[in-house]
């Protein structure tokens, strides 16, 4: 998976709460319907996550992401 | 976020309100603190509420002493309330105690870890080791009923792990929620030190303090596997330590699953590649700056202009030390300033350079004859420049005392004296003026009557060892440092004694070993002037190997302006309106010294790379 996709993946778990839901429940179906080619580990990581703790990450990082989208 | 707080009756309520909207943007209701606080809490019923603050209020003075700062707003609000200061919590703890009193050791417990927390904070000294563990080695004992025998020793082992825990998950908690003013990590600093992981979380650390703070790669850092392995293998061990007090055990194994939620989104977040450029960052930054001071043809922002300063009914001007000290950086850093400096330096009077141009009632002085040779080796056809100077070099030598004392002002042998009744300037001796001339002679190779240098350097290196800042009268601490190792840089050109130079050599290395130990997990030194001249002095120097300029490069590029100038900042002392003590300094003196030292560091990374 070229680096483009995976900061493509994360940012779009970060920022689609209802993709987010769906990756952390399911990830293997979720990623090959969306098309995203990914390695075991990513796989792996994706599994050991802890959804509840990503959805605080994500909620508390909102306004932070926005911010920067806004500088940039 | 606590439905225990805070509740005094007899407290002012504004004063109730105050303590829970801050404790707000310490904890949540899920943090690790809060479920800490209620579980020790629940040892004590029925008076756990009251157990429960306290341990809320220690664990927010601590949190206060090491928390995140907020970055400043770009206009001040009108009224603000500013963060209450870890001694405040403990004040706000010794009020507590005064509200629900507790069985007598715990009383003593608290009271014991309030002294401790208090020796540390008055110190200065509590966002380290005195502070990683709340002080619940003190006050868990206490709680589980030991008495002062052997019971006590093992639950003390036990609070202290659990501190140690509740620290450790504190940190992981706070990195996820930038909402809330969490301790900067220095426990995970640590451990991604023995991870061989210190400098990208050195990196990350400094990206979390800019203006505009960045915490998804300090997420990205906790979550390498090196980092987060060391980090899951700590807190088992912790729980381990803990896990011998039964009572504890659950409590232990809440804090270890927050860690290791922590750990996995981090872990997650980890897959994402960085987004951080520093090096960009250093180049953009020295473009902007060096763009800035080309397109200012004048740099009158950076004039002395004196109106007002007791000595003279006429406005007097300084230009040449200024305006000299950022065409130097400019030529650092490739621009072309040398027709500039030709320019500055023609005007000159018959003894040299007087500070205010054109004012004889100012004697010339060292510093601006150090300058301005400075300034001549940098132009096309120095030599011409340098003879033209001939009588002014020949003035300090003059006044060098039989002790190898250099003055700053140069009042004897002057062809044109200072007038009847001029005024007396403040600041005769000043080493690091001294070390400019000097440096100034060196790099100009400026021939010298035989021992003449060796004995003004064997003065300076003494009267700096003996003194330190006391000899020092124009300049701030870190420029006095960068002046030193500038000179140290070019020392050895002249052929000499070598016990002074020795010397020199041996201040700098302390100079270094200080400055090292003293940066900030933001990657600077206080301000941007401070950092860049520590920067310069880290980066230039043959010693250090071991120093990552990044973090502080992202220090200085983040609080660079959009005009590419640094804030203004005090620079050297002069007089102030109706001779009140005062600094000048401006944003194009500050920013001259940032790209000096940021067009040094680019070079000391394209030598290592």
């Amino acid at each position: 998976m070229s680096k483009k996709s995976v900061e493509e993946l994360i940012g779009r778990a970060l920022t689609d709460a209802t993709f987010r839901e769906k990756l952390l429940a399911s990830p293997e179906s979720t990623l090959v319907e969306e098309g995203y080619e990914v390695g075991p580990e990513v796989i792996e990581a994706i599994k050991s996550t802890s959804p509840a703790e990503v959805q605080a990450v994500a909620k508390e990082f909102e306004s932070q992401i926005a911010q920067r989208k806004a500088a940039a | 976020m606590n439905d225990f707080f805070l509740s005094w009756e007899s407290a002012p309520a504004e004063l109730c309100r105050r303590a829970r909207a801050e404790l707000d943007t310490f904890f949540d209701s899920e943090a690790p603190v809060c479920v800490a606080a209620a579980a020790l809490g629940s040892l004590l019923e029925p008076q756990a509420a009251a157990v429960a603050r306290r341990i809320v209020l220690l664990a927010a003075a601590v949190h206060a002493t090491a928390r995140f700062p907020e970055p400043p707003p770009p206009i001040t609000a009108e009224r603000s309330e500013g963060a209450r200061s870890a001694a405040a919590w403990l004040v706000l703890l010794a009020r507590e105690r005064a509200e629900a009193r507790l069985p007598d050791p715990i009383e003593a417990a608290f009271d014991r870890a309030l002294a401790r927390l208090a020796e540390g904070i008055l110190g200065g000294d509590a966002s380290e080791g005195a502070s990683d563990s709340y002080e619940l080695e003190r006050v868990v004992p206490a709680l589980s009923g030991a008495e002062e025998d052997a019971s006590s020793a093992g639950l003390s082992g036990v609070g202290l792990a659990l501190g140690k825990l509740l620290r450790l998950a504190s940190e992981v908690y706070a990195l996820s929620r930038p909402r809330l003013a969490g301790p900067r990590p220095h426990v995970l600093t640590q451990l991604a030190a023995d991870a061989g992981q210190a400098e990208p979380f050195a990196l990350a650390l400094a990206l979390a303090q800019t203006p505009l703070p960045d915490r998804l790669p300090l997420l990205r850092a906790l979550g390498h596997p090196a980092t987060a392995a060391r980090v899951r293998g700590h807190a088992e061990a912790l729980v381990a330590d803990v896990a011998q007090a039964e009572a504890l055990a659950t409590l232990a194994s809440a804090l270890q699953g927050s860690i290791s939620r922590g750990l996995s989104s981090a872990r997650f977040l980890a897959l994402m590649p960085g987004t951080a450029r520093p090096e960009e960052e250093l180049t953009r930054a020295i473009r902007l700056t060096r763009d800035a001071l080309a397109a200012d043809v004048e740099l009158r922002e950076a004039w002395e202009i004196q109106r007002w300063g007791g000595f003279s009914e006429e406005p007097r001007l300084a230009r040449l030390f200024p305006v000299g000290v950022c065409l130097l950086a400019l030529d650092a850093a490739g621009g072309d300033a040398s027709a500039r400096m030709i320019e500055l330096l023609g005007h000159h009077e018959p003894d040299g350079y007087r500070y205010y141009e054109g004012y004889t009632g100012i004697a010339p002085d060292s510093d601006l004859l150090g300058l301005a040779l400075q300034m001549a080796v940098r132009c096309p056809e120095p030599a011409q420049l340098v003879a033209a100077l001939a009588w002014p070099i020949e003035v300090l030598v003059r006044n060098i005392g039989e002790d190898g004392c250099l003055p700053v002002w140069l009042e004897q042998h002057l062809r044109e004296p200072l007038p009847e009744g001029s005024p007396r300037w403040e600041g005769h001796v000043c080493v690091a003026v001294a070390a400019n001339a000097c440096l100034g002679l060196v790099e100009a190779e400026i021939p010298l009557p035989e021992g003449v240098f060796d004995l003004v350097l064997s003065w300076i290196t003494r009267t700096w060892d003996a003194e330190g800042m006391r000899a020092v009268y124009f300049y701030g601490a870190p420029y006095t440092r960068l002046l030193f190792a500038r000179l140290a840089r070019v020392v050895d050109q002249v052929p000499g004694d070598p016990a002074p130079r020795r010397q020199l050599h041996a201040i700098v290395a302390r100079i270094e070993e200080e400055i090292a130990h003293s940066i900030a997990d933001d990657g600077g030194w206080g301000s941007p002037l401070a950092t860049a001249c520590h920067l310069e002095v880290l980066v230039t120097s043959p010693r250090v190997e071991r120093f990552d300029p990044l973090p502080t490069v992202t220090y200085l590029a983040s609080r660079q302006g959009y005009d590419g100038y640094w804030a203004w900042e005090p620079f050297f002392c002069c007089p102030g309106k109706d001779g009140a003590p005062a600094a000048h300094g401006s944003r194009a003196v500050t920013s001259a010294v940032c790209l000096g030292a940021l067009v040094r560091t680019r070079a000391r990374l394209t030598r290592g790379s």
